[in-house]
């Protein structure tokens, strides 16, 4: 029982181990977490790896009483000491405990991973205040670049910051995103949206683009497009929020990077 | 040390939660068939697994980090050596007992059983209750999550700034009683426990550093398993509230300068997140809580919650828990309601 437990948890740190560089490697991470942390998951991969080979290890040589015999003054007092330690189960986690760190683990292999798209958004709404976070770096950045290269999250930051987004109104746009049908809004308009992630996903915050475009409708809810076209100044429920007239609308493939870092 | 905790875990009603969860969400999926069709619930499920996931993968290097800062403290750690150095008056006591976390790293598990060892060493009471209630949050693995999550914002200094403030204050008034076995129930000052402890003891300085290292993995990987389920769960509660609950539904619970205080409270010390990893959790409330709801979710969770609960009765007085719950509370309901309703963050 002792043995298997521990068995079961290498196992679960070799997976870990294993799913977290997998996920590196595939750049799916990007789906999950803000891109500058992800040195930190593939040391905690490593970490996964070295402890997992180590429990393993350790449960293997206990278990042969060989081998026990073998190494046994060095492995002995220190397995005394563990035992003394936690009595009957090792950590005294049961196996059900054993089994939840499996969960989120066995979620990310059935599950396909996917990015938070349009489904997501019906539960928060489009944010039209652009998240603080940009405050520091924000606008000034922005200001510089060319307005083609501005990102949803640039003009959303841009609108919210200006005291008069009408400064705006005419400047030519070129954004991506996927597409929100939101039903607050007419035939022929729709969001081009983005999730800004700081962390990770869980403070995932939606922004949007109104774009007008008459084959708006006919756009495939959740499907990425590149809109191309000049900004107005556009107010849905009484919010201020930056608006695209398309000129072209076209479906594009989802990128690498889903979402917005700040 | 970590016999006592071990024995107390077991009575842990996490289980149940657990189960309950399940039930909800199945249901919740049931109905959800029934309104939407597969295709809506498959998004959702989707939607939940990606919320999880991303929590589980930011925190996981924290979790570990902070079982083997539990694993070396035990191992390698002999709190004796620092009483004798400890400031005996009660305030600046408890001051340097609020941070004596920054130089050893335990989270709210570990720290029960270490601040009793130093009461029973002799460390003032001050130090003790002080240490108790601060060191989960202010050690540095936490500050390097809490960053992490929020960055150099209110709610990184804030936790900081009222994390000291209560665990000072609470220390404080309870170093005020001059003999530190007071404090301590009677279980904790004779009986097998000690003698066990003791025992330990003498076994840990027999062992060669290589059986100290090897030592010190397994109890690093036993801790993760330890600390790290209530993650999952907790992290399981913030995607289920994200995923399937629409915000307008929670928008009177999470925006109410009193209400939405209380409603993170509570989720605290039902949820008992590792403090090393709490901010994640803390991060997805972010968006639709006040922002004094999100700061006592950080600040008091660390302090109190149902394992530690099950801990303090077992270590200290009964009249002693009761204040040690009770004043906390008290003191970061206050703060939490005072900073919706003046500060403007």
């Amino acid at each position: 029982m002792n043995k298997t437990i521990r068995r079961l948890q290498g196992l679960i740190f070799l997976g870990w181990a294993f799913f977290l560089v997998q996920k590196i490697e595939s750049g799916e991470i990007l789906f999950y977490i803000n891109q500058r942390y992800i040195l930190l998951v593939f040391l905690g991969a490593l970490a996964f790896l070295g402890f997992g080979l180590a429990t393993l290890v350790k449960a293997q040589k206990n278990a042969n009483p060989l081998a026990a015999a073998h190494h046994h003054q060095d492995a002995d007092p220190a397995e005394n000491g563990s035992a003394h330690h936690h009595p009957g189960s090792p950590g005294g986690v049961p196996a059900w405990g054993t089994l939840v760190l499996a969960v989120p683990l066995l979620l990310g292999l059935v599950i396909p991973s996917r990015p938070l798209g349009s489904s997501a958004m019906s539960n928060r709404g489009v944010n039209a205040a652009a998240p603080l976070i940009r405050k520091s770096n924000g606008p000034v950045t922005s200001l510089t670049q060319s307005t083609t290269d501005r990102s949803v999250l640039d003009w959303v930051s841009l609108f919210s910051s200006a005291s008069d987004p009408g400064i705006y109104q005419g400047q030519a746009a070129r954004v991506t995103g996927f597409v929100f049908h939101d039903p607050r809004l007419p035939k022929s308009q729709f969001f081009v949206s983005r999730f800004v992630i700081t962390c990770c996903v869980a403070d995932a915050s939606a922004l949007g683009i109104l774009v007008d475009w008459n084959a708006a409708e006919k756009l495939p809810e959740n499907g990425w497009v590149e809109v191309k076209g000049s900004i107005f100044t556009a107010t849905v429920s009484g919010q201020v929020l930056p608006g695209i007239h398309a000129q072209a609308v076209e479906t594009i493939p989802t990128p690498d990077q889903p979402y917005l870092f700040p | 040390m970590a016999q006592l905790s071990v024995q107390l875990r077991k009575q842990n009603p996490a289980r149940w939660l657990f189960a309950g969860g399940l039930v909800l969400l199945a249901s919740w999926i049931a109905l959800g068939v029934v309104q939407g069709g597969w295709l809506r619930v498959f998004e959702q499920i989707s939607n939940f697994s990606t919320v999880v996931l991303g929590i589980f993968i930011e925190g996981a290097p924290f979790l570990l980090l902070g079982s083997l800062g539990s694993a070396v403290m035990e191992v390698f750690f002999k709190p004796e050596e620092i009483c004798q150095a400890l400031p005996k008056r009660s305030l600046p006591g408890a001051f340097v007992g609020a941070l004596l976390g920054l130089f050893f790293p335990v989270c709210e598990c570990g720290v029960v059983p270490l601040s009793r060892r130093l009461l029973q060493k002799g460390a003032p009471p001050s130090v003790g209750i002080a240490f108790l209630l601060g060191a989960p949050a202010l050690n540095p693995v936490v500050l390097a999550s809490t960053f992490v999550a929020f960055g150099w914002g209110p709610i990184f200094w804030g936790r900081i700034v009222f994390t000291l403030l209560i665990a000072t204050i609470t220390g404080a008034v309870l170093g005020l009683q001059k003999d530190p076995k007071a404090l301590l129930n009677h279980t904790s000052l004779v009986s097998v426990d000690i003698s066990l402890l003791d025992e330990t003891h003498k076994t840990e300085e027999a062992l060669s550093l290589s059986q100290k290292i090897s030592r010190a993995a397994s109890i690093t990987v036993e801790e993760f398993f330890e600390i790290g389920r209530f993650f999952v769960l907790g992290a399981s509660l913030a995607a289920v509230m994200q995923t399937f609950i629409p915000q307008t539904v929670l928008f009177s619970l999470s925006r109410g300068p009193v209400l939405s205080v209380l409603t993170l409270i509570a989720l605290a010390v039902l949820l008992s997140v590792c403090s090393t990893v709490d901010a994640f959790i803390a991060l997805s409330f972010a968006g639709s809580f006040t922002t004094g709801a999100v700061l006592a979710f950080l600040v008091f969770g660390p302090m109190v919650d149902i394992k530690s609960t099950f801990l303090f009765l077992h270590v200290f007085q009964r009249k002693n828990v009761l204040f040690l719950i009770l004043f906390p509370l008290l003191l970061t309901i206050l703060i939490g309601i005072f900073l919706n309703l003046n500060v403007n963050i």
